[in-house]
């Protein structure tokens, strides 16, 4: 008997120990075992029904996946097919879909633990959930039920899914997944937002202004070098009646920098895209083409999916986001269109006065006013939840406060975003998907307001055209630079540019529109713009080449994508080695050799660009130690800015090292910068090992992403954008071709989401080698062949 | 004779284990062990081997499929995770998780069995 108890009790505590998860460590028993464990995420092929039955749907849909898995969905409605979109991004991305959503909403502590407390906190009090919300809440009922089609079908998938063939994430990080709503595609559109259009750093110039004074302010962060070859540039030809702005707000200028506490974390700067259309006489087809590269972080599972979608009404094939219905670039039978970030300034900080520390009321145009407060519950794995008091002013939630980043009991900083607001963005995504000519295309335009975008087109008619797209607040000059007065409510965004004011162009006469982060408009362009930074370089490049070639071909257009010439370089290289040209030490050096036969190209197997790259970066950070060096924050100056400083003012203050007594230059600096790295670099690598790139997967987990992918490029001044981590997360070039439009792309990643498919990153290879798929367009089911599996759905 | 009878416990362990696990969680291999460990009288250690072999046969060749047909990207991937060379090591672990919970499981059952069935003297 005493062994029978004994053994049991042994059996289950064996059990009960491998059926327990330790921290990170997942439970053994489930996660080992090869029915419903990690083995079952090893699949053969992919892991996708072949019928589906639904009551929400109404005719029937046949979901053609090709080579690729990428799906190709015939619907009669536009409800069964967004039903099927929906089932189809959840079959292969449902855990992306599904983090992201919590990431935008604040909510990952509820999966992995305290230590995302923090930026949960920063995410609800920066307001992406409240403009979730608050577009949910305005959205149109033709809009909200399409949403809803698109939910149902994501709901369909994740009903009808068993734990054991949940995606791998989940078993590792112990959930599972729970039902999908609207407001979670809302979510993932403000997280674009979030990433795209929160570009400021009205707090760090506000910092700068009260330490150095306006003189230098203006000289090292000039609102717009003037250098920039525009987005659209008609000068003079801006036929329309600017509106005027009758109130100027003014700025709440500390006498001393007071931000000294840690920012949240901005939006990667790099954040930025490359797009262009040549139209027929530019064409050596006569066909408009139409190149879109999209710059973003780079994590595993990709961002985008490819789908086609076919209905009555929508024709189109590109790029989704998982989790958001339609199509968000691409092209349809007849068009296509594409995005780069518009830059714009859409965020500002107002100064708020409370009465007190409880911050039931504050100073408003002088008397004190109740403020609004919302008590957000993060949940928390393992522990119990946080409740955080968000308090809501007229201008915003306030972000930082004495209960977040500690600075004094009665102040706050609002944050007015322009994503708090609803947007109709789902209006402009039907618009294209649905678009047929030019009218179409500024029809689907007018619709969009955030995030805001250069948006390029091309259509098979042979029209080219680019639209700077946004919700613009109107701005005096200056305004919204700085920190702004918050005890004014007239100092609130009241006016907004009228969407016909903004910067577009249609066919213009050079034949090509092209966008790259730079300025939108020329100089007489009627209305104040400013920006964080406008992009200097690529906008120059792509435009050089394009102007220079009277002939394009689509191979043309993959040798753009994959330019990796720097004009950082070609305009800042031949003045450091300049300043050098006089040490004994460096003249003949190796380095210097190398150094001096660049063609200024990042290519692979560059030694060059690898030292060059090297020597900017520590000639950057040396040159601005004084802003590292601060005890509050300061904004970062461009390298456009910083090389005209080198070359006009060699002995600018901000040349001298802070820790030596001597006073050094430019010249003293670069030689100094580049004898630290030959110091640490007994031997030069090629640039593609010494930058090697990874792709990240969103769970940090280092083993489920993707490392060592060895290729050229250079993040923010080469067109073909890439850093280690960061770049272009897709690239597309599409031929307006009457006969049937043709496609070509590649992003880093693949269709499926699961880290063990074969098809979770075997695009990579091809996106980094510079090798496009053909992107096939049906236009019927049955036109597909190398089908690798069908999908039918159907009433039940 | 003892031969077979060992072979069959350690079949029937393994079936059993497979039709648990349609319905129930991983940790039903131990209840299959137990029950062939209760129902086919043996001696404590023999049982437990069978119990053991038994599911550390099945999920070890179960596991050893799914990865063939995956062409090891996964198991790569967790293995580099665990920290373990290759994925054989993991189809090994994997045997050897399932074949403690049946084995452990068998060696109660066969410990009941001489309790509540004691075999006549």
């Amino acid at each position: 008997m005493i062994r029978s108890i004994a053994s049991l009790v042994i059996t289950a505590g064996l059990i009960y120990v491998l059926n327990t998860s330790f921290g990170p460590i997942p439970a053994i028993g489930t996660f080992m075992d090869p029915v419903g464990g990690f083995w079952a995420n090893a699949t053969a092929d992919h892991e996708l029904p072949a019928a589906v039955q639904s009551t929400h749907l109404r005719e029937g849909v046949s979901v053609v996946f090709d080579e690729h898995l990428i799906p190709h969905i015939f619907a009669t409605n536009d409800h069964d097919l967004l039903f099927a979109q929906g089932y189809v991004h959840a079959a292969l991305r449902l855990w992306q879909m599904e983090f992201q959503t919590h990431a935008a909403a604040g909510r990952l502590s509820e999966i992995v633990g305290e230590v995302t407390l923090d930026i949960d906190r920063g995410q609800r009090r920066k307001g992406l959930l409240f403009g979730a919300q608050n577009t949910l809440n305005a959205m149109p009922e033709d809009q909200l039920s399409l949403v809803q089609s698109y939910t149902d079908g994501v709901n369909a998938y994740i009903n009808a899914l068993d734990p054991t063939a949940y995606p791998l994430e989940y078993k590792l990080l112990g959930y599972a997944p729970e039902p999908w709503t609207p407001l979670k595609c809302a979510l993932l559109m403000k997280y674009m937002s979030d990433m795209l259009n929160s570009h400021e750093r009205d707090m760090e110039n506000t910092n700068f202004l009260a330490s150095y004074g306006r003189e230098l302010f203006d000289k090292i962060y000039p609102n717009i070098d003037n250098y920039q070859d525009p987005v659209v540039e008609k000068p003079g030809q801006w036929d329309f009646e600017p509106l005027a702005k009758e109130h100027i707000a003014a700025n709440a200028m500390p006498a001393t920098a007071q931000t000294a506490f840690r920012l949240l974390e901005k939006p990667h700067p790099g954040n930025g895209s490359n797009n262009w259309a040549v139209g027929p006489e530019r064409s050596a087809t006569g066909n408009a083409i139409l190149c879109n590269d999209m710059h973003l972080g780079l994590n595993m599972p990709s961002l985008w999916f490819y789908n086609q979608l076919s209905s009555d009404n929508i024709r189109v094939m590109g790029h989704s986001l998982p989790g958001v219905p339609m199509v968000i670039t691409g092209f349809t039978d007849s068009i296509a269109w594409g995005f780069t970030n518009a830059q714009r300034d859409l965020l500002d900080w107002y100064k708020i006065t409370f009465e007190d520390k409880q911050r039931n009321a504050y100073l408003l145009d002088g008397e004190y006013v109740p403020t609004d407060k919302v008590v957000e519950e993060i949940k928390i794995a393992g522990s119990s939840a946080f409740y955080d008091t968000v308090v809501y002013t007229i201008f915003g939630p306030v972000t930082y406060d004495d209960s977040f980043r500690p600075t004094s009991e009665k102040v706050g900083y609002a944050r007015r975003w322009l994503d708090h607001d609803p947007n109709a963005n789902l209006a402009m995504f039907y618009g294209m998907n649905t678009a047929r000519n030019l009218k179409d295309y500024h029809r689907a335009l007018d619709h969009f307001e955030s995030p805001a975008q250069n948006v390029v087109f091309a259509s098979t008619q042979g029209d080219i055209a680019h639209r700077v797209q946004g919700k613009y607040p109107l701005k005096g000059i200056e305004e919204g630079r700085f920190v702004l007065d918050g005890t004014d409510s007239r100092n609130r965004w009241t006016t907004y540019i009228p969407p016909e004011h903004n910067a577009q162009w249609d066919n213009p006469d050079r034949g090509f529109v092209a966008s790259a982060n730079q300025h939108p408009a020329d100089s007489t362009y009627p209305y104040y713009i400013s920006s964080t930074s406008y992009e200097a370089y690529r906008n120059r490049t792509i435009n050089n080449v394009l102007r220079a070639d009277s002939s394009v071909s689509v191979e043309d257009m993959k040798a753009l994508h994959f330019n990796n010439y720097s004009l950082k370089a070609a305009e800042s290289l031949p003045t450091l080695l300049d300043f050098i040209q006089s040490d004994p030490e460096l003249e003949n050096h190796e380095f210097v050799q190398i150094l001096q036969q660049w063609d200024y190209n990042y290519d692979v197997d560059s030694k060059a660009a690898t030292v060059y790259s090297e020597w900017w970066r520590a000639f950057y950070r040396s040159t601005w130690d004084e802003i590292a060096a601060s005890d509050t924050n300061l904004p970062w100056p461009t390298a456009f800015t910083t090389i005209r400083l080198m070359k006009e003012e060699p002995a600018f203050a901000f040349f001298d090292n802070i820790e030596t007594n001597e006073k050094e230059t430019a010249r003293e600096i670069a030689i100094g910068t580049l004898k630290k790295v030959i110091e640490s670099n007994e031997e030069i690598e090629p640039w593609g090992k010494h930058k090697s790139s990874y792709l990240r997967h969103l769970s940090q987990v280092r083993q489920l992403g993707v490392y060592d992918v060895i290729n050229g490029g250079s993040g923010g001044d080469v067109v073909n954008a890439l850093s280690s981590n960061h770049g272009p997360s897709e690239r597309i070039i599409v031929e307006l071709d009457p006969a049937g439009v043709k496609a070509w792309g590649h992003y880093p990643g693949g269709q499926s989401g699961n880290p063990g498919s074969p098809y979770y990153d075997d695009f990579v290879d091809d996106w980094a080698s510079g090798n496009y798929l053909r992107l096939p367009y049906y236009t019927k089911p049955n036109e597909a062949t190398n089908n690798k599996h069908i999908l039918t759905l159907t009433p039940y | 004779m003892h031969q077979l009878k060992f072979i069959l416990k350690l079949l029937f362990t393994a079936m059993v284990a497979f039709l648990l696990q349609i319905y129930l969680p991983w940790w039903s291999v131990a209840v299959a062990g137990l029950l062939i460990g209760f129902i086919l009288s043996s001696s404590a250690g023999s049982s437990f081997v069978a119990g053991f072999l038994g599911v550390a046969l099945y999920w070890g060749l179960l596991a050893f499929i799914l990865d063939q047909g995956n062409e090891h990207i996964l198991s790569g991937r967790m293995a580099a995770l665990f920290g373990v060379p290759n994925g054989t090591f993991l189809i090994l672990i994997t045997a050897t998780v399932g074949g403690l919970a049946g084995g452990f499981g068998a060696l109660t059952g066969s410990y009941l069995r001489s309790w509540l069935l004691p075999t006549p003297a």
